[in-house]
């Protein structure tokens, strides 16, 4: 009998705790090579400390990482860059300043000195992008592009390097749905041509889709291994939660209120995806979605309803008030917002819990909450609920919780939500979707942005697609057409 | 937790690592260890003058350090202190003469004030153009230490200079602050002065400022960004001129402290880089107020310590020293950390 090839990877007994938490606690398994291997798990499981380890930019405290048979030097990025490893991180790892083709390049051999970078690799990267179908302005600074454009980038990265074991962590989480199914195309090819995939992933749908083989990780262990195309999705929702999962309460009919929100004729921005005529109206108690692929104006209407980004033409009325010059005004009291960009706005690491509470609370609400913080933690389950915990000790899926815990305690009248499930797991993604209704139903209006169709569907109650900063398709929950919705998300006319 | 102790251990150890080298190097040049090492702690903590003196220099270091670490905690690095105690001091020897009339503890407030606000003024300079314009405050404030001693200069030398010197008359000496040496004896012939304790209850009012006020707290959230603050409901422009205002102020404080407690009036150059000195003391301290005075105590003791040395040694080894403690700071923290920022989990 001939001796089967070594495995792709070999994680082998890893640990790795941070301070009390323990993140990684013996994970033991195997990657076959070429193929696509799926890493399940809820915020917190431990799977981004695992790739970590595997990419080198942590070192585990105990176990061992093997790629091909052979240990890979632990703690070194450069080590797992040499021996084929290629990441792309949850949360982007791109030089803002930099333009798409000088991120790609950053590092490389050659493209290191005085001269100017050289005109091959740049249509050598063009060729790349063009045989797997990714579309990125090359020449643009990467902190310029839109979210959706930079994953594509960081995917890009990757492909250019030619690397052997692709790390994805939640490459889909940004991601429309017409944009995934190219992504996965592509992941599958790879594979066959004997890379190995590597992918994290919190949407079970796209396990079946993409994946010869899963794991799932549950508070730093392995609970279990299957092949997706023999093993129900059930099967792989208890692995993860431990439990039956809990299902979104079922949608009520909504009663709106008065207008809280209206805009006529709202364009602010620049570029081709810049909103332009945007009529919408946002009543109490009703859900009004926003969706679409990521970067087609999504984001500014967004920043110019909170007075980031001044209005080029059109009015806004927030409570029925005329909001004249949004941009010189804070943003209203009774207004939430779960923003886009939770590092950069909603919250900051380098506080606690308690003080990441009451981030910009009225005074009086403030102190309410530093006296309520531990219930509020406990009640928006972010790990640990401890107020004095410093925010950048959270993973990712519990800082959005953090971000939640806190606006939606807020008593708000006006919700707006962008993206708000985003990077969350079935449970939490579940659990802010009963929140965000519960919400409604008590008369408050929601304006929701989200990349997710699924999500935009269960929980709005009039919904909006937009393509290129234009509103092209619009109506109430019980009459969508989905065709021509998905007409509308890729700009297709009709 | 280990980690947490590496980091606060951090200070220590680069401090007994640069002493260390400095040792080795008094060594090659001849000066035995062991009577360096008696002359740069005995002439600095062995005895009550050194230790008072000790404290004198650390006085206006801690001001200094202070007006770095405030603007710090809210996002901007604060490089002209100098520029601003000397201001606040000038401004003070002013207010000092011209009210000399005023009632002892009056004249004191004023003189207080004055440079406070002349401090807090020159701040605001960087602040507004800052918030106006986004022209970076390192820049500004860099530039605006040179206008400040041109200014000073002109002033100075046009009414105010006593004839054949660049200094001023003597301020009221109802303002004056109490020599420690008239209370406590200890004390004798060092400069120490009823403006340390003044520099303590400052360090800990502007640690209470920070960590326990609504305004601390505004302005630690525009340390993440102008559009953080903006999320927050803030206004990141004012609160931009308040942080550099606020440091140009406590610079201003270290040029009064120097001049009420010992020097009675004003002089140029009389700031002799302890504006700089404070963004030394602000990166040991780790931009926590409370942490300032045990870090300008350091400073304090290797400036004396410098003087003691000249003995045997080139007092210039000990300005290497702090060269060194620096660098090491620098080095061992980011050692500290790794492990710690990077506390991802999936």
């Amino acid at each position: 009998m001939a001796p089967s090839p070594p495995a792709a990877v070999s994680f082998d007994g890893i640990a790795k705790r941070f301070g009390n938490t323990i993140a990684n606690d013996g994970i033991s398994f195997e990657v076959r090579p070429g193929t696509v291997h799926v890493l399940l798990g809820e915020n917190g499981a431990g799977k981004t400390t695992l790739l970590s380890i595997l990419t080198g930019f942590l070192k585990a405290d105990a176990g061992e990482v093997r790629l091909g048979g052979v240990p890979l030097e632990p703690g070194s990025p450069r080590a797992a860059l040499r021996r084929g490893v290629g990441f792309c991180a949850q949360h982007f790892l791109l030089a803002g300043d930099l333009t798409g083709a000088e991120n790609v390049l950053l590092g490389r051999p050659g493209c290191v000195g005085l001269r100017p970078l050289p005109r091959e690799r740049i249509a050598r990267i063009e060729a790349v992008a063009a045989a797997n179908g990714i579309a990125v302005p090359l020449d643009q600074p990467a902190g310029r592009m839109s979210i959706a454009e930079q994953e594509r980038l960081e995917i890009l990265k990757l492909l250019e390097r030619d690397s052997r074991l692709l790390v994805l962590d939640e490459p889909t989480s940004v991601l429309a749905p017409p944009e995934i199914a190219p992504l996965f195309a592509t992941l599958r090819r790879l594979a066959a041509e004997g890379r190995t995939v590597i992918l994290v992933t919190h949407r079970l749908a796209e396990v079946e889709a993409v994946a010869d083989r899963v794991t799932v990780l549950r508070r730093g262990r392995v609970v279990g291994e299957a092949d997706p195309r023999t093993t129900d999705t059930e099967t792989l929702v208890r692995w993860i939660a431990g439990e039956e999962p809990r299902v979104v309460a079922p949608r009520r009919s909504a009663a709106p209120g008065e207008v809280l929100l209206s805009t006529r004729g709202l364009s602010c921005g620049t570029g081709p995806s810049a909103p332009r005529s945007i009529d919408l109206d946002v009543r109490a108690g009703e859900i009004v979605g926003i969706g679409g692929v990521l970067g087609n104006g999504q984001h500014e209407i967004v920043q110019a309803l909170t007075g980031m980004l001044p209005l080029r033409g059109g009015s806004v009325r927030l409570f029925g008030i005329p909001y004249a010059a949004p941009a010189r005004v804070p943003l209203h009291d009774d207004v939430a917002w779960i923003p886009e960009d939770r590092r950069g706005e909603g919250i900051a690491l380098e506080m606690s819990l308690g003080e990441n509470l009451r981030i910009g609370m009225p005074r009086a609400a403030a102190d309410l909450t530093a006296n309520a913080a531990g219930g509020l933690l406990e009640e928006y389950d972010v790990r640990p609920p401890d107020p004095a915990l410093r925010a950048s000790h959270l993973s990712g899926g519990n800082q959005q919780r953090l971000l939640l815990a806190r606006e939606m305690s807020r008593r708000a009248r006006l919700i707006l939500a962008v993206h708000p499930t985003r990077g969350l797991d079935p449970a939490a993604t579940a659990f802010v979707q009963r929140k965000l209704l519960d919400a409604r139903d008590r008369g408050i209006g929601i304006l929701l942005v989200t990349g997710d169709l699924a999500e935009l569907r269960r929980l709005s109650d009039r919904l909006a697609v937009l393509f290129r900063g234009r509103i092209r398709y619009q109506a109430d929950a019980a009459e969508v057409d989905a065709e021509a919705m998905n007409r509308a998300l890729v700009g297709v006319e009709g | 937790m280990r980690a947490r102790l590496a980091i606060l251990a951090t200070p220590i150890v680069a401090a007994l690592i640069g002493i260390a080298i400095g040792v080795g190097i008094a060594a090659l040049l001849g000066a035995p260890p062991g009577r360096f090492l008696a002359l740069l702690i005995g002439q600095t903590l062995g005895s009550g003058y050194g230790f008072g003196q000790v404290l004198f220099r650390a006085t206006p270091l801690i001001f200094t350090g202070l007006a770095v670490v405030l603007p710090f905690r809210a996002g901007f690095f604060n490089i002209g202190a100098e520029g601003q105690m000397a201001v606040g001091g000038f401004a003070m020897a002013l207010a000092g003469i011209h009210l000399h009339a005023l009632p002892g503890p009056w004249l004191w407030i004023a003189c207080v004030v004055a440079a406070a606000l002349a401090g807090g003024a020159w701040g605001a300079i960087a602040g507004a153009l800052k918030a106006r314009t986004g022209a970076h405050e390192v820049i500004v404030t860099i530039l605006l230490n040179f206008i400040a001693a041109a200014l000073i200069n002109y002033v100075l030398n046009r009414w105010y200079a006593l004839p054949e010197t660049v200094r001023t008359a003597e301020i009221g000496a109802g303002a004056w602050m109490p020599r420690a040496s008239a209370a406590i004896p200890f004390f004798r012939g060092s400069g120490l002065s009823a403006a340390f304790v003044f520099a303590l209850a400052v360090a800990a009012g502007c640690d209470l400022l920070l960590l326990r006020t609504s305004l601390g707290f505004a302005l630690r959230i525009l340390a993440g960004g102008p559009r953080r603050a903006r999320y927050a409901r803030l206004s990141p422009s004012r609160l931009t001129v308040v942080a550099l205002s606020g440091g140009g102020a406590l610079a201003g404080l270290a040029g009064a402290s120097y001049i009420l407690g010992y020097k009675h009036y004003f002089e140029e150059g009389f700031t002799g880089g302890a504006g700089f000195i404070g963004i030394a003391v602000a990166l040991l301290a780790r931009n926590r107020p409370a942490a300032v005075p045990a870090s300008a105590l350091l400073f304090g003791i290797l400036s004396q310590g410098g003087l003691a040395v000249n003995e045997i040694v080139p007092r210039e080894i000990v300005d290497l020293v702090v060269a060194i403690i620096l660098f090491m700071y620098i080095v061992l923290d980011s050692k500290a950390r790794e492990g710690t920022w990077r506390w991802i989990s999936s």
